[in-house]
């Protein structure tokens, strides 16, 4: 993970989508919502801000699920 | 005066227009079957061997879907009749009639429905009819799948083309290629015309942006719900 141990919601809004997908954790809060990013050709274009306005869906919201998973990946010390 | 069967079979398109004494002919020519609810009087998929017309009850039709989900395409009730492709030749059901309710239902078999139809001319120019009228809905479906799937193509083409040559700027993803509407017709083994027609209704839809030699996407999730037929 590029980011911060501890990642704040607002701070993802501005970021990539590909490149959180790039994390496991991160990539099963996309496919739990049933989003077709995890492997879209788009997604490298894409932030998350951009992303929730897509589905629909509140950003922060989003943001915060996003967050939450990439602190459970990094406090298990585990990156790709 | 009609019998209360034919009477039933009035309302029943592949019996219209018959004189009343073909119309009891018809009726007597037919046996009752009884069912349950849950038992089905025929499956997807079965050889086609009787036509009904339902007498008392009410009863499903189903089908399995290519994806693999069963869906209700009707539910039919006394007057209705079903089965018909066995009364127009037909080799196999394309639904599962299964009964909601206790039903009664009369029961032609398809030799029976020949015999019948050779004796009454009105009944088989009825099931001509019926016949090319789906045939006439089907060729209208069909011309639609394949512009779908020309649109299909079309769209994938440029997904691919984003993912070589891709490029985020204001006004959207950009192709950063010089790229004509030649170009994606070769690409897409479809012409000119047809592509400038897919690419200006995208543009109306505000799918994309396309300048002479220049595509942007303004919308990626629209083109990829074509490209990739996301429910």
């Amino acid at each position: 993970m590029r980011h911060a141990d501890v990642v704040g919601p607002a701070e993802l809004l501005d970021a990539v989508v590909a490149d959180l997908a790039m994390s496991p954790a991160v990539a099963r809060v996309f496919l739990d919502r049933g989003m077709a990013c995890v492997g879209c050709p788009f997604a490298r274009f894409e932030t998350v801000a951009d992303i929730a306005a897509v589905y629909g869906l509140d950003p922060l919201e989003l943001a915060g699920n996003l967050a939450a998973a990439a602190d459970a990946c990094s406090s298990g010390g585990m990156t790709r | 005066m009609t019998g209360p069967r034919a009477h039933l079979l009035t309302g029943v398109p592949l019996f219209s227009s018959l004189p009343p004494p073909a119309l009891e002919e018809v009726a007597g020519a037919a046996r009752v079957r009884r069912l349950r609810p849950g038992d089905a009087f025929f499956r997807e998929g079965e050889s086609a061997e009787s036509f009904f017309v339902i007498q008392t009850g009410s009863v499903k039709l189903t089908q399995v879907t290519p994806e693999g989900h069963q869906i209700v395409l009707r539910l039919i009730g006394p007057g209705d009749a079903f089965g018909g492709v066995a009364a127009f030749g037909g080799a196999a059901y394309p639904v599962t009639a299964e009964a909601v309710t206790e039903v009664a239902a009369l029961e032609w078999p398809g030799a029976v429905m020949a015999r019948l139809m050779e004796r009454h001319p009105r009944l088989a120019l009825n099931a001509l009819r019926f016949v090319a009228d789906r045939l006439h809905e089907l060729q209208v479906r069909y011309r639609q799948l394949a512009t779908e799937r020309v649109e299909r193509r079309i769209a994938r083409a440029l997904v691919r083309l984003v993912q070589q040559a891709g490029r985020r700027t204001e006004a959207g993803v950009l192709i950063d290629l010089p790229l004509s509407r030649e170009d994606i017709a070769q690409m897409t083994g479809t012409t000119l015309f047809t592509v400038s027609r897919v690419v200006s209704r995208w543009e109306a839809d505000g799918i994309l942006e396309a300048g002479r030699q220049r595509i942007i996407v303004r919308n990626p999730h629209a083109l990829m719900a074509v490209a990739d037929e996301l429910a």
